[in-house]
């Protein structure tokens, strides 16, 4: 069990891209998948194909700031370390900008939250998480 | 806590329709999705049991959600359509070769046959070389003008009765605003039309106007088609992104805005006064214009010569019909292209007619061999790769 002192590094391949996160209050293990183009958008280095559909696994703290951590936080932490340049084309100031869909295990995050903010989704264990562009040509 | 559906009230709901604003698990959610578009062909009578009909098919989420959709229609409501791929190869290397790769796939994933048309068999100019010669400024003009003329010809390759496009609900809104916008009242009249007249021959149709890209593409996203999704190397239409951006953010807000607009396109009544004049048919090429020449035919004209904005300016309108004896040692085209002048569509015509002949006296693979492609679709009577003995035609 991690003690209130220890901070995990991110795996060797990708530590030089990734920032320190603090893990002491426990952590959780997200499959964060971006797809309709999106994908292009990221650090290639960061990104798995599973099947087709491009993946990265994340370790993110259970807590941010005290707070269990949002999908808010990850985000942030998204538009900060994983998207390549152009993080306008993934968020517009705070928000996911509009056309990326955001699915929150096949589901629509809009609904996931019943009458709340979806900014404020507590972030669980095993979730997987889907960006999904519909902005790109058909 | 996560809802339970509002259509079958016993499974998780996954998606808020934002048409209706319904929440509804996965299994409601496709069969009402498929069952709008259904409607959409019953009720815009798109179809004839027999019909010949191709889908437009680029490999992007539209077009491929469309493939699968009318194939599981046609099977499960018994249209009794003959389904085809046709796409169009503009020529654009990392982009446009990367796409049709996924048609590929899903000709093999649907069992559907394909053709392909590209800019550089019908017009001896692939994108890559009009870029090149035109700059990155105009070079959408060239792409939109040769892509709608490229799938009319195709059909008649394939001698279609109908084609099918992904044009989707945003699209549509899209068009309306930008029509709007640009105050051009002719188009604002018709693009809401479900099926337009294409060639004036072969109908061309739009069954996702009803349909909302967000629940396209959660579609393909909980169905796992596969797509390709890049955006062309090539500048955007910049005008189109405001507009498309402006939606978005509406849409954001106001989900049913989109749905909202299209009824108020539908609703705008065009005065006679603004409506275009009957057209009629290119001197060269035999295709529908309003012009004595045809905008393919000046944009061609135009690169051959050396001086592409003659086909882009207005005075395109105005490119003489006799001016034919093109000299090519004045061009400053690059050396590798060679002209090739595009096959007069009475040309195609005839062809279709000969092929729909063949087939009603159960002649149907009159192909022996492979020819060498040079016929452009006009000698030899292999419509796909499936028809051609020897593979490869075309």
């Amino acid at each position: 069990m991690a003690s209130s002192t220890s901070i995990e590094t991110a795996p060797k391949s990708t530590d030089t891209l990734l920032p320190k996160l603090d893990f002491s209050a426990g952590s959780l293990d997200l499959v964060v998948e971006f797809g309709g183009g999106l994908d292009a958008l990221i650090k290639q280095e960061l990104l798995k194909n599973v099947n087709g559909a491009k993946q990265a696994q994340i370790k993110f703290p259970k807590q941010i700031d005290q707070h269990p951590a949002t999908i808010q936080d990850l985000i942030f932490h998204l538009r900060d370390f994983y998207v390549k340049d152009k993080p306008e084309l993934f968020c517009v100031g705070d928000k996911v900008r509009p056309g990326i869909l955001v699915i929150i295990n096949e589901m629509d995050w809009e609904i996931v939250e019943d009458n709340a903010d979806e900014y404020a989704y507590k972030l669980q264990d095993k979730d997987h998480i889907a960006f999904i562009s519909t902005l790109h040509g058909g | 806590m996560p809802r339970q559906c509002d259509i079958c009230q016993c499974a998780r709901a996954i998606i808020r329709r934002p048409k209706t604003g319904q929440r509804i698990c996965k299994e409601c959610f496709f069969h009402v999705f498929e069952t709008e578009v259904h409607h959409t062909i019953v009720d815009g009578r798109l179809f004839s049991p027999g019909d010949r009909v191709g889908i437009g098919a680029s490999g992007g989420k539209d077009s491929t959600v469309l493939a699968y959709m009318m194939k599981t229609l046609n099977e499960r409501y018994n249209y009794g359509l003959e389904l085809f791929l046709l796409s169009v190869d503009e020529g654009i290397a990392g982009y446009r070769d990367d796409s049709l790769e996924t048609v590929k796939r899903n000709k093999e994933q649907y069992g559907l046959p394909l053709m392909i048309v590209s800019y550089e068999q019908l017009y001896g100019w692939s994108m890559d070389a009009i870029v090149e010669a035109v700059g990155r400024k105009n070079n959408c003009t060239f792409c939109g003008v040769f892509r709608r003329q490229a799938l009319d010809r195709g059909a008649l390759m394939l001698d279609l009765d109908h084609i099918v496009t992904g044009h989707n609900a945003d699209d549509v809104a899209e068009t309306i605003l930008m029509n709007l916008l640009r105050g051009d009242i002719p188009r604002l009249g018709r693009c809401t039309e479900i099926t337009t007249a294409g060639d004036g021959y072969i109908g061309r149709s739009k069954p996702f106007k009803y349909a909302y890209e967000k629940e396209i593409v959660m579609y393909a996203y909980l169905k796992r088609l596969d797509y390709f999704s890049t955006e062309c190397t090539y500048s955007p239409n910049a005008y189109r992104g405001y507009a498309r951006q402006f939606l978005k953010d509406l849409e954001s807000v106001r989900p049913s805005a989109i749905i909202d607009i299209i009824h108020s396109g539908e609703a705008i009544k065009v005065s006679e006064e603004v409506q275009v004049q009957r057209p009629s048919s290119c001197e060269r090429c035999g295709y529908i214009s309003s012009n004595p020449i045809c905008k393919a035919c000046a944009l061609l004209e135009g690169l051959e010569r050396g001086i592409p904005k003659l086909g882009i300016s207005r005075s395109a309108k105005h490119v003489d019909a006799s001016a034919t004896d093109i000299s090519v040692g004045q061009t400053q085209k690059s050396t590798h292209h060679q002209a090739v002048e595009p096959v007069h569509f009475e040309r195609l015509r005839e062809k279709a007619l000969e092929m729909r002949m063949r087939r009603m006296n159960g002649d149907a693979n009159p192909c022996a061999a492979p020819c060498d492609d040079s016929c452009h679709g006009t000698t030899c009577v292999c419509a796909t790769d499936d028809d051609c003995a020897g593979g490869g035609c075309h």
